[in-house]
């Protein structure tokens, strides 16, 4: 009964938010999410809680490991070296480095808004395609939130999904399953939306 | 006896104090709006204070968003005792949160104005927030010799912290760079590469030298020696890095991942006889740091 109550709260604070981007947004999870912590810890403001999800886009560090680190990086995960097979046999550092660049903040360093950007390919093991669209898309939902700040609309119709999860009594939600969770309702709404 | 003078006296006196009663009012209540004034302005600055400690702690404790959150604070109420009474203190309380808020130019122009009104240290930090702003833009517009000379400048000389921690780690980031880049066939640039690593090593060494308790140096010596193959000292350092703190929860991520990709190569390349010592050193570590095996740490999900 909880489950289906949560569902219904995710479907319709996904139906809010859906309003302020471009259809088929990226960004839906992870702003969602952020809204959701946000109202759990109940400290700072909401501004600051979606807008340090920029803090940790930072690439400097990543740039510079050492070969051996970045070859033990994809060595060491089963699925990575499985889906770069070819790089490592042939020992193409060069486009390791490359793939590294996205992978590392998402799949090692589990960066938490990252990995709400790329959940689908994750899910899927489509590490490849993370490699691929990774300065695009990270651009994109950088854009797409700033554009939705701008509206005077926005903070506080976010700010009102964050205070009904916490009235509705699902503070203590596991983060993985939350954001499983999350998906789940994007998908229904986007399977409903394609039907209509 | 008569006293008419005193009680002419008397009468001036009176008259006096009933011809000025309103403005005697007026200048009691003066009086107390000021010292009411001045006690909000410096309650609202101890308050800021008291915030921008908690800000401190809270970015100690890895909880960034709440340390922003509780820096803008700070800067929102120190904004508003400024805009009552200015004072030297309270640019200076607003610069050094604008720093924590990575509003660096905003720093220098509150340094600056806290100089102005008499505390003197602050021309000086405004002066390294100028320079390392001045290093950045030249990077910006590749001009890289100009701006790791500027910031070899304020790595050597600097005496702000954050300014100086700053260009040490653009200096690393800038030297690890130029070996990254490095394309020539091995054996050729082996030389070029190791001068490249002696520098960046030299520059951190004399920045721990300085500063050994800063865990942000240990982590870019554990960084430098990385990719020397140098990986029991760069596990050391790694090690002490975590336990002195880093100033990014990204930081404290990459630097446990640091730390078990060096226990993984060294468990590939130590002798039999030095591994029974290395594990029990190793195994004490993540005892105490409560990661459920070797290479998990404990934020690790998947």
């Amino acid at each position: 009964m909880a489950g289906k109550k949560l569902e219904t709260f995710l479907e319709q604070a996904a139906a809010v938010v859906q309003d302020f981007f471009p259809a088929g947004s990226p960004v839906l999870i992870p702003i969602l999410y952020s809204s959701i912590v946000w109202a759990v810890k109940r400290k700072g403001d909401l501004e600051t809680e979606v807008s340090g999800l920029k803090l940790w886009l930072e690439p400097e560090i990543v740039n510079n490991k050492p070969d051996e680190f970045i070859l033990d990086f994809f060595k060491g995960d089963q699925a990575l070296a499985e889906t770069f097979n070819l790089e490592l046999k042939n020992g193409e550092i060069k486009s390791l480095r490359q793939a590294f660049r996205a992978l590392y903040p998402v799949k090692g360093l589990e960066e938490p808004f990252l990995q709400s950007l790329f959940s689908e390919e994750l899910t899927k093991g489509d590490y490849r395609q993370i490699a691929a669209q990774f300065d695009r898309r990270l651009r994109l939902a950088l854009d797409e939130i700033k554009a939705a700040g701008d509206r005077p609309e926005w903070w506080p119709a976010l700010k009102k999904i964050g205070e009904n999860f916490l009235s509705l009594g699902w503070a203590l939600t596991a983060e993985p399953e939350l954001r499983a969770r999350l998906k789940a309702s994007l998908e229904k709404n986007k399977q409903t939306e394609d039907e209509e | 006896m008569k006293k008419p003078d005193s009680g002419r006296c008397n009468n001036k006196l009176r008259l006096s104090s009933l011809a000025g009663g309103g403005s005697g009012l007026k200048l009691v209540v003066v009086f107390f709006a000021l010292i009411f004034l001045i006690g909000c302005a410096s309650s609202s600055l101890l308050r800021a204070k008291t915030d921008y400690l908690q800000a401190e702690r809270l970015q100690r404790s890895l909880r960034q968003e709440e340390a922003v959150a509780a820096y803008q604070k700070t800067r929102q109420e120190i904004s508003a005792t400024i805009s009552r009474k200015p004072s030297g203190e309270a640019y200076l309380l607003k610069g050094l949160t604008e720093v924590n808020l990575d509003l660096w130019e905003e720093a220098e122009s509150s340094f600056r104005l806290a100089a102005s009104l008499g505390e003197d240290k602050a021309q000086a930090w405004a002066e390294e927030l100028r320079l390392f702003g001045l290093a950045r833009s030249f990077e910006a517009q590749g001009w890289a010799e100009t701006s790791v000379r500027l910031y070899g400048v304020l790595a050597e000389k600097g005496k702000y912290q954050p300014v100086v921690r700053a260009a040490v780690g653009r200096l690393v980031d800038l030297r690890l760079k130029a070996l990254v880049d490095f394309s020539e066939p091995l054996e050729a640039a082996q030389k070029e590469k190791n001068k490249i690593l002696a520098e960046a090593l030299k520059i951190v060494e004399r920045a721990v030298e300085q500063e050994p308790a800063c865990g942000y140096y240990h982590y870019l010596l554990a960084q430098v020696l990385a990719h020397q193959k140098d990986y029991n000292q760069s596990l050391e350092e790694a090690v002490m890095a975590k336990e002195l703190g880093l100033p990014s929860e990204e930081i404290w991520r990459d630097n446990d991942l640091q730390v078990i990709f060096c226990y993984e190569q060294l468990e590939k390349n130590l002798q039999p006889g030095e591994l029974a010592a290395f594990r029990a050193r190793y195994h004490s570590w993540i005892k105490k740091w409560k990661w459920p095996d070797e290479t998990t740490p404990d934020w690790k999900r998947s």
